[in-house]
């Protein structure tokens, strides 16, 4: 999940297509890479940090795609052997690959001492971004692994943590920083790590003062300085049991992926549609803006000294996303409007800056979607004229998974209006259905007071 | 008595006529003939010298029997064209009814003065510039009215585009642009009548070009504003095909001016090429989109009191998108066959 967080890059090192990179919700965000410099600029490590690093050298790996004929690396990861029967936990998107076209990739492993050998998928959590994989050769089972940090002692904030992994695959490292708690209107909890993860260490283990796992390595932001993601060990720990009865992965994962997702959409909907919409604040449409309880609204206006078309805009998205491969990140909503009022403009000029506005929007498919089939009508609700259109795109290797988009333009007035966007990815058929109805009925027209006396007087 | 010695004797009655044509089919240069049989060839031996080096001195010799030309074929390397028939030297044959042969690089047709003549042709106008112009009526007066109808429509679409106070300059860059481009198009296409009809015709084809214009303006409004009044948002979607055929219309109707003689063939050119087209964006807007128009959705808004067709509860619209699943899970299904079939697409 965390790979798809906002504005963060997945920290594992791709070696032909650099790092999948996601649009950060906020204005300001820059998706660049981090500067490769921060990986080998010098941490001011501490004493618990050289000794934590010498407790877990043994337990930790990096995780290596290669392709099944030349060999050579695809790209990296981390990873590190946990609890008894040689397990390796890792990132979903460290062996995603593999995952998927099992034919064309294969998974090997590096250890600090020089070790070598191949790896087999056993179980991955897409949702959490999770994954656990195990060495081929029979004498890896003997290796004891790292333990986990018990789930009835929370950290506290502030306190030192410490991430090891390879970043960058420049060589294995341990990155001393601070737990600040869960990210803030995260639909999964996800741990916000001060610190500096680099490419290459996503999986890698992050460490407690004891040098218990608390959690995993898996994103960071772009636009911020040491925001870092992990994902809590809880989630880790579960996907270990499951993993234990496992039997080695050898065929492309897509019914588990689906499977998964479809548990994960469902959760998704559940949750959203259980909580009622904002309001926009404005005098007469009722505008359905979501709760920011796992969604982060922005909002901006034109500039007071606009001489044409004003308007007010919401843009509202998800933080997190699920990683399915580096073109592909499904399994969020997002809701958007603009309220314009063209009274400076006349009917005419308004009606074609709303039309082009309207015409504006995209239903591409692309990464693994068909192409965008749409419905459209006039509709009405709560005393609101509104044109609106549904479109879907299916998922191809997905099945039974939808991209689902519903565009809204009020139509009531000469000289103003209100369009909306609401969508859903990696949802059910049903699903979309039903959020594109909970979404049409977030509209609604809210008549003036006296408009309403008008009307409540008895006619002569 | 012998109608040729009879026509003799009426002072130099002419009994046939021989022209030679242009490339085109326009007449160079015509030779009345007074006395068959007629010799041609570059020799001052011939009764018709031609000054043409791919002619023997006597090439060809015409001649009339029973109301019928003869053509007989001298001493040539190059010998005679007449229809798709090759005749080589010492060959002859009687000519049809068109009686146009080559004989080495010149065309020559032959008209005798005893056959019935075709009725006059009325000029070739072209439709539109029939319906439009009134026979005589000096053409800028059409012209006129016509650009300045297209100047306004213009400066109304940019009128629409621009915000309250936009200073004037920038309304006058962008009809300048446009009205460029038109004369332009225009001048483009009247290059083509200088070409083949040596006059340039320019107000005839700026004439076309401001017609179709503002007919392609009008259908590109009209249409969408009609699918929004009656959601039937089939009228909008066509619309860019709609354009399409505008424009073909117009490059055949300057063909017509172009070409006034090949009228059916510019017609069954241009036609081939709009309805090619059109089945080739057709059939890859289905292979990529599965839907034969690239526009998803009606996208015009014009002001709420244009809307004719009722506006439905939203379970409505719900209702019609529940019918997209079978055709989602079909092209799902078939793209997943298409990966399958082509190893280097899968991702």
């Amino acid at each position: 999940m965390l790979c798809g967080v906002a504005g963060a890059w997945c920290v594992a090192t791709h070696a032909a297509s650099p790092l999948p990179s996601v649009p950060s919700d906020s204005s300001d965000a820059v998706a660049a890479p981090a500067p490769a410099a921060a990986a080998s600029a010098p941490e001011v490590v501490s004493s618990s940090a050289h000794k934590l690093y010498e407790q877990a050298r043994h337990q930790l790996v990096q995780v290596r795609t290669l392709l099944s004929g030349q060999g050579s690396q695809s790209s990296v990861g981390s990873g590190f052997f946990v609890g008894d029967g040689g397990l390796i936990i890792t990132n979903y998107h460290v062996v995603s690959q593999v995952a998927l076209q099992p034919q064309r990739y294969r998974l090997t492993y590096a250890g600090v001492d020089g070790r070598q050998g191949a790896l087999e998928l056993l179980a991955f959590d897409v949702a959490h971004d999770l994954a656990v994989v195990r060495p081929s050769e029979a004498g890896a089972a003997a290796i004891k692994g790292l333990a986990f940090r018990p789930r009835t002692t929370p950290l506290d904030k502030g306190e030192r943590i410490y991430s090891l992994g390879n970043p960058l695959d420049v060589g294995f490292a341990v990155v001393e920083g601070t737990y600040n708690g869960l990210v803030d209107r995260g639909f999964y909890p996800t741990v916000f790590f001060s610190g500096s993860l680099n490419p290459g260490m996503s999986g890698g283990p992050t460490l407690d003062e004891q040098g218990r796992v608390m959690g995993v390595n898996v994103a960071t932001r772009l636009d911020g300085q040491q925001v870092s993601f992990l994902v809590p060990s809880d989630f880790a720990e579960d996907l270990l049991l499951r993993a234990r009865k496992a039997t080695p992965i050898k065929q492309a994962v897509y019914p588990e992926l689906t499977r998964q997702l479809v548990v994960h959409q469902d959760l998704l909907t559940k949750r959203f549609m259980a909580q009622p919409w904002r309001s926009a604040g404005h005098e007469h449409y009722r505008i359905p803006v979501p709760p920011e309880t796992f969604m982060r609204c922005w909002g901006d206006s034109t500039q007071a000294d606009n001489k044409g078309l004003e308007f007010e805009r919401s843009n509202c998205t998800m933080n997190q996303s699920v990683f399915i491969n580096s073109s592909l990140y499904t399994g969020n909503l997002a809701a958007r409007h603009e309220i314009y009022d063209g009274s400076k403009l006349g009917a005419w000029r308004f009606a074609r800056q709303y039309s082009k506005s309207f015409r504006n929007e995209r239903f591409d498919g692309y990464g693994g979607r068909t192409a965008a089939q749409c419905s459209e009508r006039f509709v009405t609700n709560d005393g609101l004229p509104m044109r609106a259109v549904i479109c879907l795109n299916a998922y191809k290797k997905l099945p039974g998974l939808y991209d689902m988009g519903v565009l809204v333009a009020t139509l009531n007035d000469d000289i103003a209006g209100a369009q909306g966007r609401f969508d859903a990815k990696g949802v059910s058929f049903d699903n979309a259905m039903k959020l594109a109805d909970f979404y049409l009925k977030g509209y609604g027209w809210i008549p003036t007071k006296k408009a309403e006396a008008e009307s409540k007087r008895p006619s002569r | 008595m012998d109608p040729n010695e009879e026509g003799r004797s009426r002072i130099e009655a002419p009994l046939a006529l021989i022209e030679r044509l242009d490339r085109d089919g326009h007449v160079l240069q015509s030779t009345l003939v007074y006395r068959w049989p007629m010799k041609i060839g570059r020799s001052f031996e011939a009764d018709l010298v031609l000054d043409d080096p791919h002619l023997a001195p006597l090439h060809a010799e015409l001649d009339e029997v029973n109301g019928q030309v003869h053509l007989r074929v001298g001493e040539t390397i190059n010998g005679a064209v007449v229809g798709n028939k090759h005749l080589q030297a010492g060959e002859a044959m009687a000519l049809d009814v068109a009686r146009a042969l080559r004989l080495g690089n010149t065309r020559l047709r032959v008209r005798l003065a005893s056959e019935p003549m075709a009725p006059e042709r009325p000029l070739d106008r072209h439709l539109v510039q029939a319906a439009l112009a009134p026979v005589g009526a000096p053409l800028w007066r059409v012209v006129l009215p016509l650009l300045l109808v297209s100047l306004l429509v213009m400066l109304f679409d940019e009128w629409l585009d621009n915000d309250p106070g936009t200073p004037l300059n920038n309304y006058l860059s962008s009809s300048l642009i446009l009205l460029s481009v038109t004369m332009g198009w225009a001048l483009f296409w009247s290059l083509g009548s200088k070409l083949f009809q040596g006059k340039l015709d320019y107000l005839a084809h700026l004439r076309l070009t401001l017609i179709y214009g503002l007919v392609w303006t009008v259908l590109d409004a009209a249409l969408p504003l009609l699918a929004f009044a009656t959601d039937w948002s089939f009228l909008s979607h066509v619309s860019g095909v709609v354009g399409a055929g505008v424009l073909c219309a117009l490059i055949w109707a300057h063909l017509g001016l172009i070409l006034p003689g090949h009228r059916a063939g510019v017609t069954v050119g241009v036609a081939t090429m709009y309805l090619v087209g059109l089945g080739l964006h057709i059939w890859l807007n289905e292979q990529r989109t599965g839907q034969a128009f690239t526009e998803r959705y009606v996208a015009a808004l014009p002001p709420p009191a244009w809307r004719l067709a009722p506006a439905k509860p939203t379970s409505v619209l719900i209702q019609d998108a529940r019918y997209l699943k079978d055709k989602l899970d079909r092209q799902a299904k078939e793209d997943r066959a298409d990966d399958a079939a082509d190893p280097s697409s899968e991702e």
